[in-house]
């Protein structure tokens, strides 16, 4: 992991649940052309950040993905756009290859975290397939 | 957008005892969704009722990512010392409490609350409903996936009645805790083949296949 930008115990309480293995698994993948594919498609291989949202009471918010670039600071964008007073934002992984990888990092994050006990308020719950 | 999900929350519990009151209030919470039909609000898709003993932001409004938090006091003791019937009465009267004093603050009508609130009741809290349903080809069997979201874990279940509706086959088909980031994923669908052949899928991939 890399890119961690603010300090504190939260980042860890994430951080264990990420498996190292998930890029391993779809590096493997040939990529297909970024030109015709949206951001948010599974098949963007555009690089991709994982962040958390913490509230004032230091509970886990939600956990959340996006492909545009960190601020020059390393803070998420993404993540600050949605900050409310008292909130903070970290970052947990960055230039994670392909949006299906940091998809499939988040799914894991967030079930892990969820099996802690946090509530996880501000997440979409798993779709019924 | 539409309101169509509810939270109970005990925001200020250690973790673990935060996930086991979440493990026990979401089939109370799933049941009144299942029967709530959904609202058009200014932008609020779920309403989480954030609970602790004492508060200063109690009886106010927080809102973010389109959920609404709603900060109310709980006499968790008295929770404890419930029953289970009770403990799950107690938390349907704070959601509802808690909705209806929702309803007025933002103009929402009361009625497709209350009758969530009362087939909840009606149902004695048993929490039983049917996921998927499909005939086979000559419609003498029908087959379901049938969930069982209890207090303490949720059964999907695959069964088969014939026409005059008797069980000619049932197979448990998951346990889960009773939290939908963990079991949502895992409701499939099924499909009849050819000589009464009955196939559970997830995510298009085949997961079991039964002769009947």
């Amino acid at each position: 992991m890399q890119a961690v930008t603010d300090e504190g115990s939260s980042t860890n309480k994430a951080g264990e649940f990420l498996q190292q293995d998930a890029e391993s698994k779809l590096s493997g993948k040939k990529g297909k052309s970024t030109k015709n594919t949206h951001g948010n498609s599974k098949a963007s291989t555009k690089k991709q950040h994982l962040y958390m949202l913490e509230d004032t009471d230091g509970n886990i918010k939600k956990v959340g993905v996006s492909g545009q670039k960190l601020n020059k600071n390393g803070t998420s964008g993404r993540a600050n756009s949605q900050l409310k007073d008292g909130d903070k934002a970290t970052v947990l992984e960055s230039d994670t290859p392909g949006r299906a990888a940091v998809l499939q990092k988040e799914g894991q994050v967030v079930e892990g975290l969820r099996k802690a006990g946090n509530s996880l308020p501000d997440n979409k719950r798993p779709k019924i397939r | 957008m539409k309101l169509k999900e509810f939270d109970l929350w005990g925001f200020k519990l250690k973790l673990k005892d935060s996930r086991r009151f979440t493990l026990f209030n979401r089939c109370v919470c799933a049941h009144f969704e299942r029967y709530f039909q959904p609202i058009d609000t200014d932008g609020i898709y779920r309403v989480i009722i954030k609970l602790s003993e004492s508060d200063d932001r109690d009886n106010t409004i927080e809102e973010s990512s389109s959920v609404l938090k709603y900060y109310k006091a709980f006499d968790f003791n008295k929770f404890y010392d419930l029953d289970k019937i009770s403990k799950k009465k107690f938390l349907l009267n704070t959601l509802y409490d808690s909705l209806l004093e929702l309803c007025d603050k933002f103009g929402w009508s009361k009625e497709p609350f209350s009758a969530a609130y009362e087939m909840v009741i009606k149902d004695n809290f048993i929490n039983i409903y049917t996921h998927k349903k499909k005939n086979n080809r000559t419609r003498k069997l029908i087959a379901e996936i049938v969930c069982h979201h209890k207090s303490s874990k949720f059964d999907c279940y695959l069964q088969v009645k014939n026409k005059e509706g008797a069980e000619v086959f049932k197979k448990l088909l998951f346990t889960e805790e009773p939290d939908e980031f963990l079991f949502n994923g895992l409701l499939g669908d099924i499909k009849w083949l050819p000589n009464d052949v009955l196939v559970y899928l997830n995510k298009g991939t085949e997961i079991e296949r039964f002769q009947l």
